[in-house]
């Protein structure tokens, strides 16, 4: 931990180096509605609970961070519509029984305030999918599985809106681009090396695979399963490897991608195996961890992992949005850990949780008068550009996953940042408690693209 | 612990000598406990009452404690009782939990027969992974039942991954009385939608559309909720009737919530058909108080039993077989016989878990019958007592409390505190550290300071009090 920390110290150091940012405070990026209610002396409450420790905390403690800052934010500058804004929150560690302890308590103790909740798991989404409709809650989640946005038959919309698409769309999408890139990847064959979670197994249904064949890709019948606690999947990876893979795809995070790249490293099959992933993969902390073995080029071992990435990253900097997070990451001198997907994203669904209240009170004409299927009415009817373009949220007919998604590799930035590192001798390399590190960038290969709808 | 009297009191029939509980004061506080917990859902925030005085939070808590106390009673009754032990005791919930889920998706069984079938079917793997125990006892016995952990959720995962979903999670349909007989029939007509109120938390509407179509019309039957969605046919609360050639011939539907429906028949082709909707209504148990109903019942039942089940000659074997099986064995008890039966209980105890579990949820996951879970339970009967039938409400209470009211009373002054006090403390991590550092930390306060558990110190206390003022 401390080793990623100093690391990232450092990556924070050298993203303040980046192209000059203005100075002055920049507007809120956002095209958000005219108020017509004054909400003056009101608060809306940003619910949300999740686990924000355990294996999971490198991604989701700066979710609390990002909401605390756009809380602030929002409360220095008059409020919402003159409604302070608060956020109320429980951690849950990852269990079952504190998340559904932590929803009955939500519940219980807020009763009509509680319309919208923002949730960060599959799991969790799942088991309170039915719950969340029988109390007509509204429930924001990063990226829920077929079963919690659309039920068991995948066709009946819940109260679950996913800001992502759907891993199993994300897959597809891979497929295309896959099926697209022959040079890239001859003769494609796709082995799943993934967590045994709801998560993790998302993309291994038998519509994914025919999907991906239609296009040319073959997809291996039997995922292999590694645990998050894991730290040695050789035969995962070599079972994936002998059925005939020469891709690995993985619905891990943090530790999972890593310790796959690893793997490969350690069999000397880097260049011919090539590793992809869900958009969780192209994370700081993946490109951090993935160091801890290094390829005979000298590289990191995930230098050139293939991953989803449905919204702007970090290093967009063209983008106001991105400036405008990164500014307030500044300002809030926020630690380096903390620069992340999950802080740039929930900056992403503070602003998609206000523009949703400021309509629903224009139409119903207070917040005391916002129930939950208010909040629902406005959300099927929303096509919103979050931030001015950080990602999207449109929900109509029946949708509750996004429907854009790219793709993007993961590289090492060179010694002058104008590009990707070769190797050792032209990447970016900086003092770490274990010697030189280097610095992960994420570079889109991609425009934004429809998905394919894979959920049946 | 001996059964003392209080002063004054003497047993003179055997009856007196047998009764659970021998003085009217003794029944006058059970009976006042129980009716007060029946009481509670009545007076909570979304009790019919409407008085608020209890969090609903509580209602759901209660329950689930209920759950578990049935679970661990049944593991009393093996390792506490017969002096068996079991590291597969998670294993055996989830088969009452799959199998009831399973026969009422796939077989309509009713929760009521559901409940169980799945009780005896977890007895019955129960008594299979009992076997061992003609061979083995003590650290091998729990290995052999440690098999029963991994074994039984790897066969629900993958070999009948196509009945339980494997990873993914199973729904569960709400238990219901009913549906009584039709208390509105209308007929549909072509084109008009058919609109009607539905939907009450208890008495729920279930309706039914019956279709007779001249062959090769196709009529197509559409379903509007009360947020205006269609209702999909694949949903969970659907059932389709269809004929030979695979048309729709009618469906039900279970329609909880409060509103407006509209029922509307499309005639194609142009031919002509005769549609009735049928609507009747069912005693419904899908709110947590519903439930409450029939969990806390259950759980006072099962733990009746299982406290005269050692007043029997069953229990007294068990005892025997626990406290020196050779012995017991030369007086002529059936050791392996009686071992198995323990086994038996246990696990149709643990199915009857597993299904109130699987419905109290409406949803099932594998991942809450893992090792853990069975590791937690042994944990909890230790704490509360092994051996006592009270052991297992002591236990459960003790830890569950523990969880879900304490850790997040003391979360946020832990978090400030903790790191200060401990620099090596991760701050990040203290909220999933605290509960594994108090379960670990009560576990061994009970171990070193009260071994034999809550149980026994309530026993103590009990005598002392009867005996005041010589209670020493």
């Amino acid at each position: 931990m401390k080793r990623l920390s100093t690391l990232l110290v450092l990556l924070f150091l050298l993203g303040s180096a980046l192209p000059s940012l203005a100075q002055e405070m920049m507007d809120y990026p956002s095209d958000l509605t005219e108020c017509e209610v004054d909400l003056t002396g009101e608060t809306i409450n940003i619910f949300h609970f999740g686990d924000l420790s355990g294996p999971y905390a490198f991604i989701t403690q700066p979710v609390v961070s990002a909401v605390t800052d756009a809380v602030n934010y929002w409360n220095g500058r008059g409020g919402v519509c003159g409604a302070e804004l608060a956020q109320i929150y429980e951690d849950t560690g990852g269990s079952r029984e504190a998340a559904q302890s932590a929803y009955d308590r939500f519940t219980s103790t807020y009763g009509d305030q509680l319309d919208l909740l923002l949730l960060y798991s599959s799991d969790d989404g799942e088991l309170l999918r039915e719950q969340l409709a029988a109390d007509e809650i509204v429930s924001f989640i990063s990226a829920g599985s077929i079963e919690s946005l659309y039920g068991e038959d995948g066709q009946t919309p819940g109260w679950l809106y996913a800001s992502n698409p759907l891993y199993i769309n994300q897959f597809g999408f891979f497929c295309q681009f896959v099926a697209a890139s022959p040079e890239v990847f001859p003769d494609p064959v796709i082995g799943f090396v993934t967590w045994p979670n709801a998560f993790g197994r998302a993309g291994t249904e038998p519509a994914a695979r025919e999907y991906c064949s239609g296009l040319g890709v073959e997809v291996l019948t039997e995922p292999q399963f590694f645990l998050p606690t894991d730290t040695d999947i050789l035969t995962q990876v070599q079972n994936a490897i002998d059925g005939g893979a020469n891709i690995i795809y993985t619905n891990s995070l943090a530790t999972g991608p890593a310790l796959i790249a690893g793997t490969l490293v350690d069999l000397g099959l880097e260049e011919d195996i090539k590793l992809a992933g869900v958009n969780w993969v192209m994370d700081t902390t993946v490109g951090i961890l993935g160091q801890r073995v290094l390829k005979p080029n000298g590289l990191p071992s995930v230098d050139g992992m293939f991953g989803s990435m449905p919204f702007l990253w970090w290093t967009e900097l063209s983008h106001p949005a991105v400036q405008f997070v990164y500014q307030q990451f500044t300002i809030n001198e926020r630690g380096p850990t903390e620069q992340n997907i999950a802080y740039l994203v929930s900056w992403g669904v503070v602003d998609s949780i206000i523009e949703t209240f400021i309509r629903t009170v224009n139409r119903v004409g207070s917040l005391a008068a916002v129930s939950g299927a208010d909040i629902r009415a406005t959300v099927d009817a929303m096509d919103y550009a979050i931030l001015g373009g950080l990602m999207h949220h449109r929900f109509d007919e029946g949708m509750r996953d996004a429907t854009q998604n790219r793709i993007a590799v993961m590289k090492f930035a060179n010694a002058d940042m104008s590009g990707a590192a070769t190797g050792p001798g032209d990447a970016m390399l900086v003092d770490g408690p274990a010697g030189k590190m280097y610095l992960p960038i994420v570079v889109p290969l991609t425009d934004f693209m429809p998905v394919p709808q894979l959920r049946g | 612990m001996a059964n003392i009297h209080p002063a004054g009191v003497f047993d003179t029939t055997y009856e007196e000598d047998m009764s659970v509980d021998r003085t009217t004061r003794d029944k006058l506080w059970k009976n006042l406990a129980f009716a007060a917990l029946l009481l509670l859902p009545l007076v909570s925030v979304s009790g019919p009452l409407g008085l608020g005085w209890v969090s609903d939070q509580y209602i759901g808590l209660i329950a689930r404690i209920s759950i578990f106390v049935i679970a661990v009673q049944g593991l009393n009754i093996l390792v506490g009782y017969t002096g068996q032990i079991s590291l597969g005791h998670a294993a055996f919930m989830a088969i009452g939990a799959y199998g009831s889920a399973i026969l009422a998706r796939e077989l309509g069984f009713s929760f009521w027969t559901a409940l169980p079938v799945s009780a005896l079917l977890t007895g019955l793997v129960g008594l299979l992974f009992g076997l061992p125990s003609l061979r083995v006892k003590g650290f091998y016995l729990a290995m052999a039942t440690l098999a029963a952990q991994f074994i039984i959720p790897w066969v629900l995962r993958y070999p009948l991954e196509d009945l339980t979903g494997g990873t993914r999670p199973l729904s569960v349909p709400a238990p219901m009385i009913g549906p009584f007989a039709s208390y509105a029939d209308d007929a549909i007509g072509a084109d008009e939608p058919l609109a009607f109120q539905a939907g009450d938390p208890y008495f729920v509407d279930v309706i039914s559309v019956d279709l007779t179509a001249v062959a090769g019309s196709y009529p197509i039957i559409e379903l509007i909720n009360p947020a205006g969605d269609a209702v999909p046919y694949g949903d969970f609360y659907m059932s389709i009737a269809e004929d030979s050639d695979g048309n729709i011939t009618g469906l039900s539907y279970i329609a909880s919530k409060a509103g407006e429906y509209q029922v509307l028949v499309r005639a194609q082709n142009g031919g002509e058909f005769t549609a009735v909707l049928r609507r009747s209504k069912a005693l419904s148990f899908a709110t947590d108080i519903a439930m409450y109903y029939i969990i806390l019942p259950l759980a006072v039942l099962l733990m009746f039993l299982a406290r005269n089940i050692i007043r029997t000659r069953t229990g007294r074997a068990f005892i025997s077989v626990r406290d020196n099986d050779l012995a017991a064995e030369l007086l002529g008890i059936n050791v392996f016989g009686y071992k198995l039966r323990a086994f038996f209980l246990s696990a149709v105890y643990a199915g009857v878990a597993g299904c109130l579990l699987a419905y109290e949820r409406n949803s099932l996951s594998l991942d809450a019958f893992q090792l853990d879970t069975s590791i937690e339970m042994l944990a909890m009967l230790i704490i509360g007592g092994a051996g006592f039938p009270l052991g297992a409400m002591f236990g459960v209470t003790f830890i569950r409390l523990l969880q879900e009211a304490m850790i997040p009373t003391l979360r946020p002054w832990l978090s400030d505190w903790l790191p200060q006090l401990l620099p090596f403390v991760d701050a990040v991590n203290i909220t999933s550290a605290i509960n594994p550092i108090l379960f670990g930390g009560a576990l061994i306060v009970f171990l070193v300071l009260e071994p034999r558990g809550i149980a026994h110190r309530w026993e103590v206390f009990k005598v002392a009090w009867k005996l005041r003022p010589y209670s020493y």
